[in-house]
């Protein structure tokens, strides 16, 4: 090293030792100052800023979810979550409800059958008419 | 690149805000040196998707907030009214002579006698160890007039200390 080069960081080792330096700010003062710098940036140019301020997809966008399919496969989960939303369905009619109650093992299509049932009935009548 | 501006600001706020104190100088109000902040962060972050590793992010910023410092300077504005210099007697009689808070003031002072070319100079190169080449550019002056200035800026300097009886020892 020169002599030159010597005095040059001599020199340097002064400055960085004794430079004037800004006084510190508080915490408080340096939060409000990166608000405001995020306001201005916000104002200047609204679409850079957007990286600074949470949006509605700061945890990511649904392509960055799924792949370069991204939207499609939101889609068919938005659907599938829906569906999963819906109300059970119910009988709409009167034959779904007979349908649904009716045990079908114990009932007999054969016209024999319906006799007993008719002559029953037939007892019944019978009886409310002496009444 | 994806880099949230709070981390940013954080990381790189400290760096910004010394060298446009240091460039401006006793000159700057302390609402116009937050303001120069400021304005320093907004141009990088609009500009910060241009570069790709931290050695040219380092180098951009140093840019800037120099470019900053300088415009603020030429145009007068964000400027203390009354930005007269403290006599160095005033700061002998206040802080005795050998004391560190002393030395500083002389340090500031010394660098406030400089012209603007030749304290950006010194200052980047000397306080913020910035080469010669990267100076260039970010004066966007040749590499052999940053040589001039700076020889200049120190003569100019050690001069100035030894005028307040101060010898620039390691």
């Amino acid at each position: 090293m020169t002599n030159n080069e010597n005095d040059e960081k001599r020199l340097s080792n002064f400055l960085k030792r004794n430079a004037p330096e800004p006084v510190e700010l508080s915490s408080h003062e340096f939060q409000a100052s990166l608000q405001q710098t995020s306001a201005r940036l916000e104002a200047s140019s609204p679409a850079r800023a957007g990286v600074a301020a949470p949006k509605p997809w700061f945890f990511g966008s649904p392509s960055s979810w799924f792949g370069a399919s991204g939207f499609a496969a939101a889609a068919l989960v938005a659907a599938v979550v829906t569906t999963k939303q819906l109300p059970v369905p119910m009988p709409s009619t009167e034959a779904q409800k007979y349908s649904v109650a009716v045990d079908t093992d114990s009932v007999s299509l054969d016209e024999e059958d319906t006799e007993p049932a008719l002559e029953v009935g037939q007892d019944w009548l019978d009886l409310l008419d002496e009444i | 690149m994806k880099v949230d501006f709070a981390l940013f600001f954080k990381t790189h706020h400290s760096l910004v805000r010394k060298v446009i104190f240091q460039i401006a100088g006793r000159k700057l109000s302390a609402a116009g040196l937050e303001d120069l902040v400021q304005e320093s962060f907004v141009r990088m972050w609009k500009g910060l998707d241009d570069f790709r590793n931290d050695a040219q992010v380092t180098s951009w910023i140093y840019r800037i907030a120099t470019n900053v410092a300088l415009d603020a300077l030429r145009s007068g504005k964000r400027l203390k009214e009354d930005s007269v210099t403290e006599l160095p007697e005033q700061v002998e009689e206040r802080a005795g002579p050998d004391s560190q808070a002393a030395t500083k003031d002389i340090v500031s002072q010394g660098l406030a006698s400089l012209s603007e070319d030749h304290r950006t100079v010194l200052v980047l190169a000397l306080i913020h160890d910035r080469p010669l080449s990267e100076i260039s550019e970010i004066l966007n002056v040749p590499e052999g007039t940053v040589k001039s200035r700076l020889h200049s800026a120190k003569t100019a300097f050690l001069k100035f200390l030894e005028s307040k009886g101060v010898a620039a020892n390691d």
